[in-house]
């Protein structure tokens, strides 16, 4: 593993610390996991906001698509589907079924 | 306009596959998925989702169709799609065919670019309007897709009313 050395705030510091402490953890190693979880939060809000799409959040996280929906679903995030796009699919739905 | 071809991303796929509705749809409307979508969804063959899609390809329910490469590559670019969901709407463009997909950037960009679209949760109404499926199994299969799906309640709240309120009493 790589070292590297960063600035951080006397209250991140704390935080390390006491997190550390709570999960019996040496504190790179809880810096280390908290980042990770970072990164995985900060995808599926782009996800969200609708800045990324399901098969680019899947690569980014390295799953399948099949592990992204599980994890979105063990995540409770709402689909980026809205009312309107269900109206509009609704109308679609009938002439593909009509035909 | 009547539509006779469905294209599926990966997302459709995989979520109309859980809710056991893929099955009854692909004997009833033509069901194409691109290669890239067709490896997305079988990736992990160990899970049951993927055996299933597996299966069905087998059984050649489903039918594995290239997209160009040029076209999806471009769409894929501009609006930052992988390339499951690019392919996707690259082939339902060119064959004039609704796309199947439940992504929110994958809708966004079927609307800039005048696809028609539909759901997994619109793929279970049409299978129970078209009596492929009753009312309580489709009652079933949308508190599944509830789950897994993750439909805004207001979604959920008009599906259901389509399947108490509406069509034929089981």
């Amino acid at each position: 593993m790589t070292v590297m050395s960063l600035r951080l705030s006397d209250r991140e510091l704390r935080l390390i610390q006491q997190l550390s402490r709570a999960e019996s953890k040496e504190r790179s190693q809880m810096v280390r996991e908290l980042l990770e979880e970072g990164r995985v939060f900060h995808l599926l809000r782009l996800y969200r906001e609708g800045a990324l799409s399901l098969g680019r959040l899947a690569a980014q996280l390295s799953k399948s698509l099949g592990e992204t929906l599980d994890l979105l679903s063990e995540f409770g995030q709402t689909a980026p589907v809205d009312y309107g796009d269900y109206l509009q699919g609704r109308k679609t739905a009938g002439r593909l079924f009509a035909a | 306009m009547s539509y006779s071809l469905l294209v599926l991303d990966a997302s459709t796929l995989i979520l109309a596959v859980k809710v056991e509705v893929l099955p009854l749809i692909v004997g009833r409307i033509p069901t194409v998925i691109t290669p890239q979508v067709a490896a997305e969804g079988t990736r992990q063959r160990e899970r049951w989702d993927a055996k299933a899609i597996q299966q069905l390809i087998d059984d050649r329910r489903i039918t594995i169709v290239r997209a160009q490469p040029v076209l999806a590559h471009r769409l894929a670019e501009d609006f930052r799609m992988a390339g499951g969901e690019a392919s996707t709407l690259a082939l339902a463009k060119v064959r004039d065919a609704i796309a199947g997909t439940d992504d929110g950037v994958a809708i966004k960009a079927c609307k800039v670019l005048g696809i028609p679209f539909v759901t997994a949760v619109h793929l279970l109404l049409g299978a129970y309007e078209q009596r492929l499926i009753d009312r309580q199994a489709a009652l079933v299969r949308l508190e599944q897709l509830q789950k897994f799906g993750r439909y805004h309640p207001r979604i959920l709240e008009d599906a259901m009313a389509q399947l108490i309120g509406k069509g034929r009493a089981t």
